[in-house]
This record gives structure tokens, sequence and C-alpha cells, in this order.
């Protein structure tokens, strides 16, 4: 009923017509027939409601009672569910075919052509002044490898995931069906294996990261003004801006999301109803199509977007203007700690 | 094309695997040891098992600083990962049973066999992520290094693409990984898997003899 009630709304705010419409079952009225009829009751069900008049053969009226979802009565308890066909099933493969699909779609294609557009009006964020050749160190090595550990398994979670959503769409009409078939029996099973090491990821990154990534009064005003982006004005911030700390947080919600109902989809025997399972997906694909809409942007950004970003994570350190050009307050920060250290202390040998 | 993978290819790659490493196992403990003049103050064979043994144990000191620790936890977790993976595997159990020794043993159940790739794939991606972002594995670690680490997760990777055994395809990817992956074994770092027990040995065995505790 939950189910029912989520998608149905979900279907008239976007619209779209439902395929599946819920029918009145009304038994009609038996006829009489002589006893030693064949039944065609399948022997697995006998129905507490019987699904068929006593007597009767209406195939259509057996049928309409099944496809309505109708429990009956196994005639073994190890035979599992007394329900042979759950017709909310009909409407989660509408939802998933074509709701999902389509908007997951539109999403993806959006942050794309954001990104596109950012590049153009904007270009590449340089630094203004020439480096020192002064360097802080911005991450620890932990924090570089969590980082492009969960970076390397998402991406390809996210490929393989995309596969499965999206294969029969745009992987038919190149590689056919019997290749579609390798390509997805090969995500399938990519794609359950490496689920569980990316909640590990998740909770790593939470751990290393989560401290510095706490709300701030200096994000308001980073906010408010726009992050500075299109006017060139720097605001000043901590370790991490406020965008940087909402892409962090989609990423721990998201991620904490994904793993839930990845998890409970990988080991589907815990769960009691399937329904839940269905719930489940539908949670799974609306937050990873969230992750990688938000991971376009992060990757360019990352990447070429921000001149000095990459080399923060693979190296761990910037250069003292790019630190004072994009975080000054951690830049000032991090000058204070650095002079209060004794001097002549050892670093210890790693 | 499986046919050739599965068959010729096959063959090769296991002859050249078998023949190389016999060769450069050979060579290894024909070169001999140092002749000792001085008395011996121990056993060496006590000092060479000690050795081999305790080292498979980390030292308490390596454990206390966190970023060695989590090296010490990512190599034994892709080791132990990948031995119980390669020898406890259902499909890797048949294989051998078919395929190499005319016999097998008793196969891990497929959970088990999950648990063990995961943590196969944990403590490879973690060791080898560390090879790039770390300053000093970066700069010591050598082309050798980077092929051994990718061609081995190549092979599990293609491995677990293929856990449906539906795909002949995919089969004959993981099929095609493994034999290069034999191919190039003997003739580079991933040797330290027949090596690592004469290395630490001999340095036990110098060591027990010298009566030197380690």
């Amino acid at each position: 009923m939950r189910l029912l009630t989520v998608f149905s709304l979900l279907m008239l705010i976007f619209a779209l017509p439902a395929s599946v419409s819920a029918q009145d079952f009304k038994p009609p009225v038996p006829a009489s027939r002589p006893s030693g009829t064949v039944s065609p009751a399948p022997s697995l069900v006998r129905p507490e409601q019987p699904l068929l008049e006593r007597g009767s053969d209406d195939i259509s009226q057996l049928w309409r009672g099944i496809r309505m979802g109708r429990r009956g009565t196994l005639s073994s308890k190890s035979l599992g569910t007394p329900v042979l066909v759950q017709s909310e099933g009909e409407l989660w493969r509408n939802v998933r075919s074509t709701l999902v699909q389509t908007y997951g779609a539109y999403l993806l294609g959006l942050a794309a052509a954001a990104t596109l557009l950012f590049w153009l009006l904007r270009g590449r964020i340089r630094l203004k002044e020439k480096p020192t050749g002064r360097l802080i160190e911005r991450f620890t090595l932990p924090e570089r490898v969590v980082h492009w550990y969960l970076a390397v398994v998402f991406l390809f979670l996210g490929t393989t995931g995309l596969i499965l959503l999206f294969g029969r769409s745009i992987l038919i009409p190149v590689f056919g069906r019997e290749g579609l078939a390798v390509f997805a029996s090969a995500a399938l099973h990519g794609h359950n294996l490496f689920g569980p090491l990316f909640a590990l990821g998740v909770i790593a990154m939470l751990v290393l990261y989560g401290r510095d990534n706490l709300p701030k009064m200096a994000d308001l005003k980073w906010l408010a003004t726009g992050a500075g982006l299109f006017t060139g004005r720097h605001i000043p911030s901590w370790k991490f801006n406020a965008g940087e700390k909402i892409w962090f947080w989609i990423v721990i919600v998201t991620g904490v999301a994904i793993s839930a109902s990845g998890l409970l989809l990988d080991f589907s025997y815990l769960a009691t109803d399937l329904s839940q399972l269905q719930i489940a997906h539908f949670v799974h694909v609306s937050g990873a199509l969230i992750a990688i809409a938000g991971a376009i942007g992060h990757i360019y950004l990352g990447s070429v977007g921000v001149e000095g970003a990459l080399d923060a994570m693979v190296t761990g350190e910037v250069d003292e203007n790019w630190a004072r050009e994009h975080h000054d307050l951690w830049a000032a920060q991090s000058s204070e700690t650095k002079a209060e250290e004794p001097v002549g202390r050892v670093a210890p040998a790693e | 094309m499986i046919a050739f993978l599965e068959g010729p290819a096959w063959y090769a790659a296991l002859t050249i695997f078998v023949a190389f490493s016999l060769w450069r196992l050979g060579w290894v403990l024909l070169m001999g040891g140092e002749k000792h003049k001085s008395p011996a103050r121990g056993s060496a064979a006590a000092g060479a098992i000690k050795n081999v043994l305790g080292e498979m144990v980390p030292r308490r000191a390596f454990l206390k600083r966190g970023k060695v620790w989590f090296v010490v936890f990512a190599g034994y977790a892709f080791h132990l990962g990948l031995f119980a993976v390669l020898l406890f595997a259902a499909p890797h159990v048949d294989f051998i049973e078919k395929r190499l020794l005319g016999f097998g043993w008793t196969a891990m159940p497929y959970w088990g066999f999950i648990v063990a790739a995961e943590f196969a794939f944990l403590g490879l991606l973690l060791l080898w992520i560390r090879r790039f972002v770390d300053p000093v594995t970066r700069l010591i670690s050598r082309l050798d290094d980077h092929l051994a680490a990718g061609l081995t997760f190549l092979v599990l990777l293609t491995g677990c693409l293929a856990l449906g055994q539906q795909s002949v395809i995919l089969r004959g990817m993981h099929m095609g990984s493994v034999e290069l992956w034999l191919i190039y074994f003997p003739f580079s770092s991933l040797f330290h898997t027949f090596t690592w027990p004469l290395s630490r040995g001999y340095t036990g065995a110098l060591f027990g003899r010298r009566g030197i505790r380690a």
C-alpha cells in the first residue's frame, strides 16, 4: 500500500499515464457445473477465498484473481509465497522504465550541460599571482588514498549501474541483444561485488573528512555571495568552502542511501516483502543518479576546472598562494600551527 | 576464439610459466650460500623456520603508526583474499580438477568466495593507489610494479565479471588475462610468490647460525 501511494503520487506529479489501472475485482456469478470437471487452478495454490468458484472452469476469472495479486494458500510451506503474481511489480516496472530512465537521463544531461556552460562562461579558474614555491600540506596520505579509492570504486559502480539502467535503450541498437547480454551479465556481477567496497569507502570518507566539512559561519557568506564564481571576487573560506561541503554531504547522504539499499538488494533474502526490494531499488537508482550528476561537476572542477586542485589530491600539498587565494582562513590557520611547532623538531619516520 | 584461449594459448602460457619459474628457482638455488668459517653458535634450520613463520606476524612497532598499519592490513587482506579465491573458489577447484591435477578438494561456500574476493580487491586497490599518491612509493615504483598490480587486478576483475558463468566472452576474457598473467609471472616481481620463503629462510638461517635474535 505504501509502495502504491509513493508511486501513484509520483505518476500524478509527472503526469505519466499509468499502464496498469486498478480494476475492481468482482467475481462473476458462478455457473453451476457438474462435479468432476477439470479445475484449471494450479495444484500449488488453493485460494482461501476461492479464485475459482466451485464447479466453475472460468479460466479468465482465475487469472484475474491471480493477476490482481490475491493470496492463496499453499499445499506446502516450503513452496514460498502464496502470491503468484505481485501486481505492484508492474507499477514499479513502469516507473523504472519511464520515470526513472527519462528523468534520470535528463538529470545527467543537465549536469553535463551545466558543467560545459560553466566552463564556457568562466573558463579555468587560475591563480591570480604566481606560485611562491612554498608548499602547505592540504591532504594527508590516508585522506588521499581513501578519496581515490572511493573515486575508482564509484566510477566502476557508476558505469556498471548505468549499463544496468540504460543498457536496453542504448546498447541493443549498437551491440544487439546478445551483446547487451554480455554487458549486462558483466555489469550485474561487477556491480554486486563492488557494492560493499563502496560502503566501506563512504564510512572511511565520513571519518576522515567529516570534521572539516561541518558548517561554519563563513559558509553562509560564501553562499550568499554566490561563491564569487562569476564575479571573480574571492570569498573567505576555511579548509573546505560551502560548495565543497555541500558536495561532501551529498556524497555521504546519497552514499549511505545507495549502500543501505544496495546491500538489501545484494542480500535480498533479508527482505520480508517484494515491495521492500522495489522501494530499495528506487532509492538506490535515485541516489546514484544524483551522485553521478554531482560527480560530473566535481570531476571537472577537481581536474581541469581549478588550477592546482588535482595536485592537492595527488601530492597532498598546495602552494601558499593557492591556499591564500582559495582557502585563506585555512591557510592562515595552517601558518599559525606551523609557527607554533618547536624549532628543530624531527618529523617521525614514516 | 574461446577454443584457442582454452586450448593452445592455455597450454603455451602454462608451459612458459612452469618452465621459466623452474629455471629461475633453479638459478636461485644453485647460486648457493656463502661459506662459513666461524663455528656455528646456533641452529641454521631452526633460524630459517623461525624467520619464515615469524615474519608472517606483523611487528608491534608497525601497528602503532597509522600509515604503516593500513599498509599491513591491506597487504594481508589482498594476499589472504587472493589465496582463498585462487585455491578455494568453486570454479577454480573445478578447473584445477579437470584441467590440471586430476583431483580437487572441497570448495568454499559461495558467500566465503565473495568475502574473500572483497578483501582481495580492497587490499589491492588500497596498495596500488598508495603507490601513486605516497611520494616515497611513487618515486621507487617501477613499471614492473604497476604492471604486476595491474595484471593481477585485471585477472581479479575479469573473474568477477564472469561470475555468472553464462557468457563465453567473459570467460574468455578471464582466461586471456590469466594467461597474460602467467606469461608475465616468472619475469617479474610477481615471482616473489615462490622466492619469499627462500629469502626469509636464508636470512633466518644466517641469523640462526650466528646466534642472532632478530
